[in-house]
């Protein structure tokens, strides 16, 4: 009877260490599939790239990240790549941590916020200086260190670093008569840092769909993930171009110039002008004709008879 | 005999006083030939020019009407009036200077008016030139013309 207790006991124990080898088997046969999905998507572009990245966290690691997914390698449509704003949900799980579980740092704009100039000047030039004076005035944009964005017979629009928009603006006015001058100062701070936000959001998303597509069962299941990495690859290359346009508009200050022909003078010139010296009028003359020639009309004629 | 005696008595009359006639040209002034404006002119080699003129007292005025209508009449040519003295003739006779300047072709030029007055005649003292010449016989010029005989 003890013989027939011990030998079931073996039994149970050597059935179960099969049972956990057969377990440790089966998980590596499916991690062995996994890399061969991507490598059927012949797409061209970022999806495969991005699949042939290494997974940067461990599995649990990516299951824990991808919560706001709300499941793991089983749903793998889940995931929304849309961001959220942090500021709008700071609690909103996911969009707002790193891979990590951690809360993203924030965005460091430093002290200084990030302005946007455009100043609009109005010129009267000499008609036949027209042009004259848009090359002038491409010049000295040049020679700050900016470039021409456009011109037309009247107007110019010139690029100029912002820090020397100031010394632009200053030798550009002396080209003629300023009629009108302005400039306003946009501050794109907050708009900045919401892309810097998103796109954390998004690099994130990515890094997660491309684990998910690592550990993908099935060819269906990564097809479904590698579309979902390249819509999120296409919203990340539009976040960064957006803040790549706002970092160059607040680099490069916007200086447009109205040029205008300046009118024909019909007035007299402003300046003071001393008036001509014109003999008085004379309402009567003394019949007296010797005394018209007095003067020195008369006395140096020294040839007259 | 007594037509030959008219004739010259009237030819006599008709002449203006030439008094000035003697009066002697300031150092450095050659003495021109009269002509139907003045009755003695004298000019410098740098082409300072005094002159007198006789004239009768027609319209009949005082030395304050005359010099008025010479200041007029310079004031309406455009001279700039520098100042108006009171001198006396060698005679003794009161008048006016009238001392004006002008620029012609960019250089200054300087004209003195001097204007006596007596019942019977207007006699104007005039003197000019350039003004960088005239400074420098400005003594000679005051003196000749003080000296005229307005009489």
């Amino acid at each position: 009877m003890r013989r027939t207790i011990a030998l079931h006991a073996w039994m149970c124990v050597l059935m179960t260490a099969l049972a956990i080898w057969l377990i440790g088997c089966a998980a590596e046969q499916i991690r062995e599939t996994a890399p061969t999905t991507p490598q059927q998507d012949t797409r061209p572009g970022q999806s495969t790239t991005r699949a042939k990245d290494p997974p940067q966290a461990s599995a649990p690691a990516a299951l824990a990240a991808g919560a706001t997914t709300g499941a793991g390698m089983a749903a793998p449509a889940a995931p929304n790549p849309a961001p959220v704003k942090p500021s709008a949900s700071p609690a909103s799980p996911g969009q707002a941590k790193s891979s990590d579980g951690k809360d993203a740092p924030p965005v460091d704009l430093g002290s200084r916020p990030m302005l946007i100039y455009e100043a609009q000047v109005g010129v009267l030039v000499d008609e036949s200086k027209l042009a004259e004076t848009i090359e002038k005035i491409i010049d000295v944009a040049e020679s700050a260190g900016g470039y021409l964005v456009g011109r037309t017979d009247q107007t110019v629009s010139v690029r100029v670093p912002s820090g020397r928009l100031r010394t632009a603006l200053a030798d550009i006015e002396p080209l003629g008569t300023v009629t009108r001058r302005s400039v306003t100062a946009q501050d794109v701070s907050d708009q900045f840092h919401d892309l810097e936000v998103r796109l954390k959001s998004l690099e994130a998303v990515r890094e997660r769909l491309s684990q998910f597509l690592s550990r993908a069962s099935n060819m269906s299941e990564a097809m479904t993930i590698a579309a979902q990495l390249d819509q999120v690859a296409q919203q990340i290359d539009q976040v960064k171009g957006q803040m790549q346009l706002l970092r160059t508009r607040a680099a490069y200050s916007l200086i447009q110039v109205q040029l205008q022909p300046r009118p024909r003078t019909l007035v007299a010139d402003p300046a003071p002008q001393p008036p001509p010296k014109t003999p008085d009028p004379r309402p009567a003359t003394l019949p007296v004709e010797w005394l018209h020639r007095v003067g020195l009309d008369s006395l140096t004629r020294l040839d007259a008879p | 005999m007594k037509t030959l005696a008219a004739a010259f008595l009237a030819m006599a009359l008709s002449l203006p006083a030439f008094a000035c006639t003697t009066m002697a040209p300031p150092p450095g002034f050659a003495r021109l030939d009269p002509n139907d404006d003045y009755a003695w002119r004298a000019t410098s080699a740098e082409g300072v020019v005094i002159a007198v003129r006789k004239n009768k007292n027609r319209p009949a005025g005082n030395l304050e009407f005359w010099a008025s209508a010479v200041r007029y009449e310079l004031d309406r040519k455009g001279y700039e009036r520098d100042a108006i003295d009171q001198v006396r003739s060698a005679d003794g006779i009161d008048g006016r200077r009238l001392r004006y300047h002008t620029v012609r072709q960019g250089r200054p030029f300087v004209l003195w008016a001097t204007v006596y007055v007596t019942d019977k005649k207007v006699t104007v003292v005039e003197a000019g030139g350039d003004a960088a010449h005239f400074d420098r016989v400005q003594p000679s010029v005051d003196q000749a013309s003080r000296s005229v005989e307005a009489g």
